[in-house]
C-alpha cells in the first residue's frame, strides 16, 4: 500500500516504513539510542531526500524516545537531575548544530560531512566499546569476578559548580554534563541522530553512571533535544514531514516497548557488546560508500522559486 | 484554496491556448485533447498515465487521404512540456580517495518535464534543421548555461542533465508511440512519474506531412497537490512555527499514548 508524503514529495510503501520504524524502535528501547544513525541512511536509501530524512528523523526519534523514557521512568531508572543538565546543554548545542547544518547544505557539502562524521564517531566509539565489553564478557566467561572500576581522580574533579546527582551516586561539576550535552546536541542536529550512541558510552565511561540508569537518562535527554531540533528544522528549512514521521513513530513505539522488555533481561556487558557491534557495522558500511565509485557522479536538483 | 489556485492556472492556460487556436482555418485540420486537464496529487499517488488523442477533420484538410491501406497520410508529433526552472547540478570528484561534491553548475533555464512522442522516428518525419529549431529531440533542447563554462564543460553537463532527467522519467523521447486509426484518429499515452513537479504544463500537437509542419494544436494541463497533502504542505511553509510546535506535540502525544497502550497490554 503506497502513501504519498507531502513534504518529502515521494510515494512510499507504508509497510516498509512501519518495518523500518519498528526495527529502529526496538534498538531504542534496548540500548537507549535513538536509532537515527540507522534510520537516516535507510530512509535516504529508500528514496527520501536527505534533508527531509534528517529533519523528519528528529521528529520520529522524539516520539520513540519518549515512549522508552516513560517505560524507564516507571521503573525508577532515570536520573532526572542529570537528564535536565544534559538537556540544557543539548538545546544550546542543537541550535548551533542546526545553523551549521544550514551552512553546509547551502555549500553542497552536507552529505559528505554527514558521512565523514558518521565514520569517525561510529568507528571510534564502536571500537572502544567493543574493546571494553569484550574484555568484561571474557572475564565473566572465565568465571573471574568483574572489575569494579573506581573512578580515578581526573581533572574533571577540579571543575567548579559541583552538584550532587543522587540517583547516579555522583558528585561532579555540572559543567561536565552541560558540555557533553552541548557537543551531542551539535552532532544530533548535523547528523540527524538522537546522539544516544555517543551519549550512552560517554555516560558509562566518562561520567561513570551506573548502567541501569544510563539508558533511561539518555532517552530523556534525547527526547528533549530532538524535540528542539524538530522545531528548529521546521522553522528554518521546512523539511519535517509529519506524515512520514507519524508512520515511523507507529512502528517505532511498538518496537521500543518490546526492546525495553528485552533489554532489561540482559547483562550490562552483553548490551554494550551488541551495541558496539551494530555501531561498527554501520560505520564500515558508510566508509565503504565514501570510497566506492558512486553509480552516478552527477546530481540534478531543480531550484524551486517560492 | 488549492482548487482555486489550480483553477487559475487552468484558466490562464486555456486562455493562452484559445488565443493560439485563433489562427487561419488551415490549422483547424487537426483537433486534439487530453483525457485530464488537472492531475491532483493525493496520498495514493504513484505516477499516472494520461491519454492524448485527436482527429483529422477531412473536410478541412489541404491534402487527400492516402489510397494505400495501413499507410497513414500524415504524421503526428506531440510535445508535453513542463515549466522552465533553474537546475542546480553537482559533480562528484575523487579527492584523497573519497568522493566529494566538487563542481557545481546552475542551469538558468530548463524545462522540468519534457516528453516527445511521435508516430515514427522524428528523424524520418522532418529535416534536422526543423527538429533542432523546434526542439523535437532531447538533444536539441536549449538550456541556459553560465557564461564561465567552457564548451567541453557545457557539453559534459548537458549530457549529464539529459541522462539524469531521463532516468527519472521526466525527460522522455519515444518514437512509434502515437497510434493512428483509420487514417483519421490518433492517440498516445504520456506517463507522469510520482516525482513529477507541480505546476503548469502544455501539450503541443503537431501535424506533419511531407517534411513540413502543416497543423498545430495545444492543450493545457495543470498538476497540483490537493486535499490533505496540500494542506499539510501549505501549513508547513506558511505557518512553520505552528507546524514545528504541532510536530513536537504530536510526537510527544503519540509516544506517550503508545507507551500507555503497550503497558496495558502486558
Amino acid at each position: 500500500m503506497q502513501i504519498y508524503l507531502p513534504i518529502a514529495e515521494v510515494s512510499m510503501n507504508i509497510f516498509l516504513l512501519l518495518g523500518m520504524g519498528g526495527a529502529v524502535g526496538f534498538l531504542s528501547g534496548m540500548f537507549g539510542v535513538g536509532g537515527g544513525f540507522l534510520l537516516t541512511p535507510l530512509l535516504i536509501f529508500a528514496g527520501v531526500p536527505p534533508a527531509v530524512a534528517v529533519a523528519t528523523q528528529a521528529n520520529q526519534i522524539m516520539a520513540a524516545s519518549v515512549s522508552g523514557a516513560q517505560a524507564h521512568f516507571r521503573r525508577g531508572a532515570i536520573d532526572v537531575r542529570m537528564g535536565l543538565v544534559l538537556s540544557i546543554g543539548g538545546i544550546l548545542g542543537s541550535a548551533v548544530g542546526a545553523w551549521i547544518f544550514r551552512l553546509l547544505t547551502e555549500a553542497g557539502q552536507i552529505d559528505l560531512t554527514i558521512s565523514l562524521t558518521y565514520v569517525l564517531f561510529l568507528g571510534l566509539i564502536g571500537g572502544l566499546m567493543m574493546n571494553e565489553s569484550l574484555r568484561a564478557l571474557i572475564r565473566r566467561w572465565r568465571g573471574l569476578p568483574p572489575i569494579i572500576k573506581h573512578r580515578q581522580r581526573t581533572w574533571f574533579d577540579t571543575l567548579p559548580f559541583k552538584i550532587r546527582f543522587r540517583r547516579s551516586k555522583l558528585y561532579i561539576s555540572a559543567l561536565v554534563p552541560l558540555v557533553l550535552g552541548a557537543l551531542v546536541g551539535i552532532l544530533s542536529a548535523v547528523m540527524g541522530v538522537g546522539g544516544g550512541f555517543i551519549m550512552v558510552p560517554a555516560m558509562i565511561y566518562l561520567l561513570n553512571m551506573p548502567t541501569n540508569v544510563v539508558i533511561g537518562t539518555s532517552l530523556m535527554q534525547i527526547t528533549i533535544v530532538t524535540g528542539m531540533i524538530t522545531f528548529l528544522h521546521s522553522v528554518n528549512t521546512q523539511t519535517v514531514d509529519i506524515v512520514l514521521a507519524l508512520i515511523l513513530v507507529v512502528g517505532a513505539v511498538a518496537g521500543a516497548q518490546m526492546g525495553t522488555q528485552f533489554g532489561s533481561k540482559l547483562r550490562g556487558e552483553t548490551v554494550r557488546a551488541l551495541l558496539a557491534l551494530i555501531v561498527l557495522i554501520v560505520c564500515f558500511r558508510m566508509a565503504y560508500d565514501l570510497f566506492a565509485t558512486p553509480f552516478n557522479i552527477y546530481s540534478v536538483t531543480p531550484l524551486v522559486v517560492r | 484554496m488549492a482548487h482555486i489556485q489550480n483553477f487559475i492556472i487552468l484558466l490562464a492556460s486555456l486562455a493562452g491556448a484559445m488565443l493560439m487556436g485563433l489562427t487561419p482555418a488551415r490549422s483547424q485540420q487537426v483537433i486534439a485533447d487530453i483525457s485530464e486537464h488537472l492531475i491532483e496529487i493525493r496520498s495514493n499517488f504513484t505516477g499516472t498515465d494520461l491519454l492524448l488523442f485527436g482527429a483529422i477533420d477531412w473536410s478541412k484538410t489541404s491534402f487527400r487521404r492516402s489510397r494505400v491501406p495501413d499507410e497513414p497520410s500524415f504524421d503526428v508529433i506531440i510535445i508535453l512540456r513542463g515549466s522552465d526552472s533553474k537546475m542546480l547540478m553537482r559533480r562528484k570528484d575523487r579527492v584523497a580517495g573519497i568522493w566529494v561534491n566538487n563542481a557545481s553548475v546552475t542551469v538558468g533555464k530548463a524545462p522540468n518535464f519534457y516528453t516527445i512522442l511521435a508516430t515514427r522516428p522524428v528523424a524520418d518525419i522532418l529535416p534536422p534543421a526543423v527538429l533542432d529549431a523546434r526542439e523535437f529531440t532531447l538533444d536539441s533542447l536549449k538550456f541556459e548555461w553560465p557564461k564561465t563554462l567552457s564548451a567541453e564543460e557545457r557539453e559534459e553537463f548537458r549530457q549529464a542533465l539529459l541522462y539524469n532527467l531521463q532516468r527519472e522519467d521526466l525527460y522522455v523521447q519515444k518514437n512509434g508511440t502515437i497510434e493512428i486509426l483509420n487514417d483519421t484518429l490518433f492517440r498516445a499515452r504520456v506517463y507522469f512519474p510520482a516525482s513529477v513537479p507541480v505546476g503548469a504544463y502544455l501539450a503541443e500537437i503537431y501535424l506533419v506531412r511531407k517534411g513540413r509542419i502543416i497543423g498545430h494544436q495545444t492543450s493545457p494541463l495543470a498538476i497540483g497537490k490537493s486535499g490533505f497533502e496540500r494542506t499539510v504542505y501549505d501549513f508547513a511553509h506558511e505557518h512553520s512555527v505552528m507546524y514545528g510546535l504541532a510536530a513536537v506535540l504530536l510526537a510527544l502525544f503519540a509516544g506517550l499514548l503508545a507507551g500507555e497502550i503497550s503497558r496495558r497490554m502486558h
